[in-house]
């Protein structure tokens, strides 16, 4: 009996003992954990954690996805009540999202300003040109055709995982991955515009819904199966031939080209040091001013849509003959939901289609 | 071991459920009842393991202010379970009874607070630091500051988690309760051996 109460106080005391070795090592692990995110360490393993879950988190939003098309016939029978109720709700919402749309709006407006501008003058340099050389062109076919090699695509995702706010963004998690073929280095944009590379030249006329100049959000850095992990515009390993737009009485010019770069640390003025980013490479002879918008030069190295960063929020000359220019990313004042992932494609013709090369 | 298999595949699968829906479900709200009742169910140190775990994969996952759930939990967790496997002993069945139904709810808040302590916190604006260490500090005080500044919000917060919560950890614990008056918790059979009662 007294070996029996023995064996089992000793049995308790090491179900004790083991109960909180348990506790502090699991504890001791979570705050390792911490510290491991703050370095930067867990980014890899979140991608592949978000991967592993999402089989089951796409099956259940496909399960609830037929779920509610099945409620359909319900909710239209209910829908004017709720759409009364609704309305009084979502005003709010409604006068930010015109807000957003206006702004929106007047980016691509410039955007189109700029480059209507832009052909304009090269239209009367060629005008010179054809003066001052005569020169027979029967010789040339241009092909007629407004055909190009390459076309831009954008695929939707959705985001999945933020590092918490807009404005301290760091990491970002998109539910598109190598299935939806997306792989390193592809530029993500806001999704809430689409992305055209068709313009006045491919029989686009006033009147028609063009949507250009989508805020860049940042940058494919890594992707998965099923995700992809976005670095964001504000990263200090972000960078982006970018191109200064300048307004002025005249109207809207294209101004000088430079390297954007995220930038985290803190600045001088301490003012969303979080949110702010960089230009280099813009010499002290070119022109810039606060409130300068900022687009994208290129994609990837390859003549596309212009994408809209930011503005210009502070510039001053350096002493290496160079200006040093921040600039507030457009992102930072956005709630991500949606986004485009940007994708550069061959457009080949079909094989069959008259449109091959011909000896 | 079966038994824990199937509560860690339980526990990814309720993880699955929160990120398919963030915007309907607040976070933890479905998650944290479970993982506590994991840990009820189980009343061994795989069930505090299997608590932190998907407490910790579920901050990598989400990755919102501090781990505060994480890191304080496995400990309250692990004090309440040799706590109550000696008071356990005491008492009239009815009263026995009338208590064990509270501790999980109870238990779910304490956790709920926690969670959602951290993330408010998140959206509080404080000092850029750069250095690691200084941020995870940084992070205690900004979480302090964002309490008392705001505590209309957390209190929102938490409570539409625990509108959930509280509800779903009921429910859970009046089966823990039933499989226990019918026989199917072998652990806290064991328990019982260990304690002598």
């Amino acid at each position: 009996m007294t070996a029996s109460s023995g064996c089992n106080a000793m049995r308790a005391e090491t179900y004790r003992l083991r109960m909180w070795l348990t506790a502090i090592s699991m504890s001791l692990l979570s705050a390792i954990a911490l510290v491991a995110d703050s370095c930067g360490l867990l980014s890899g393993f979140r991608t592949r954690l978000h991967d592993s879950l999402s089989p089951g988190r796409l099956l259940l939003v496909s399960l609830g996805n037929v779920g509610d098309a099945a409620d359909g016939s319900v909710e239209r029978a209910e829908g004017q009540n709720a759409r009364q109720n609704i309305s009084d709700e979502t005003a709010n919402d409604g006068i930010e999202l015109q807000y957003q749309q206006s702004e929106m709006q007047r980016r691509q407006l410039l955007l189109e300003n700029a480059r209507l501008r832009n052909q304009l003058r090269q239209q009367a340099m060629l005008q010179q040109v054809d003066d001052l050389v005569t020169t027979n062109s029967a010789g040339f076919d241009t092909g007629g055709t407004n055909s190009s090699l390459h076309r831009f695509l954008v695929t939707p995702a959705r985001v999945i995982s933020s590092r918490g706010l807009a404005d301290s963004l760091r990491d970002l998690i998109v539910d598109a991955g190598k299935v939806a073929g997306v792989t390193r280095s592809e530029l993500i944009v806001d999704g809430s515009g689409w992305l055209l590379d068709k313009g006045t030249d491919y029989q686009v006329s006033a009147g028609d819904r063009v949507l250009a100049g989508a805020v860049v959000v940042g940058r494919v850095a890594q992707t998965a199966r099923w995700v992809s992990l976005v670095q964001p515009v504000t990263d200090p390993e972000f960078s982006a031939r970018v191109q200064l737009m300048r307004t002025s009485s005249q109207g809207q010019f294209f101004g000088a080209e430079g390297i954007l770069t995220g930038s985290q640390g803190p600045s001088d003025s301490g003012v969303d040091a979080d949110s702010e980013c960089e230009i280099h490479g813009i010499p002290y002879t070119e022109a810039v001013s606060v409130g300068d918008d900022v687009v994208s030069a290129d994609i990837n190295g390859t003549n596309g849509p212009r994408l809209y960063f930011g503005r210009v929020s502070r510039a001053e000359f350096l002493q290496g003959g160079q200006w040093s220019i921040r600039v507030r990313p457009a992102v930072a004042s956005l709630q991500l939901d949606d986004v485009g992932i940007v994708r550069l494609d061959l457009n080949l013709p079909a094989p069959g289609s008259g449109e091959e090369a011909k000896p | 071991m079966k038994a824990g298999l199937m509560i860690a595949l339980l526990l990814w699968m309720t993880l699955c459920v929160e990120l398919a829906w963030p915007d309907r479900l607040p976070s933890g709200c479905l998650m944290i009842p479970l993982a506590v009742a994991a840990a009820c169910w189980l009343r061994n140190s795989l069930g505090v393991v299997l608590f932190s775990f998907i407490l910790l994969l579920s901050w990598i996952a989400r990755p919102v202010g501090l781990p505060l759930a994480a890191i304080v939990s496995p400990i309250i967790i692990a004090a309440f379970l040799l706590r109550t496997g000696h008071s356990g002993r005491e008492g009239s069945r009815v009263s026995v009874a009338a208590s064990g139904l509270l501790q999980l709810p109870l238990l779910v808040v304490l956790v709920s607070v926690l969670h959602q302590a951290a993330i408010h916190a998140s959206g509080f604006q404080g000092p850029a630091v750069s250095d690691a260490a200084s941020v995870v500090g940084h992070q205690f005080i900004e979480l302090i500051q964002a309490l008392v500044q705001d505590p209309g919000r957390f209190a929102n917060n938490t409570l539409a988690v625990l509108l959930i919560a509280v509800p779903f950890s009921v429910v859970l614990n009046i089966l823990l309760v039933l499989s226990d008056e019918l026989g199917l918790r072998r652990n806290l059979q064991a328990g019982r051996d260990i304690y002598g009662f």
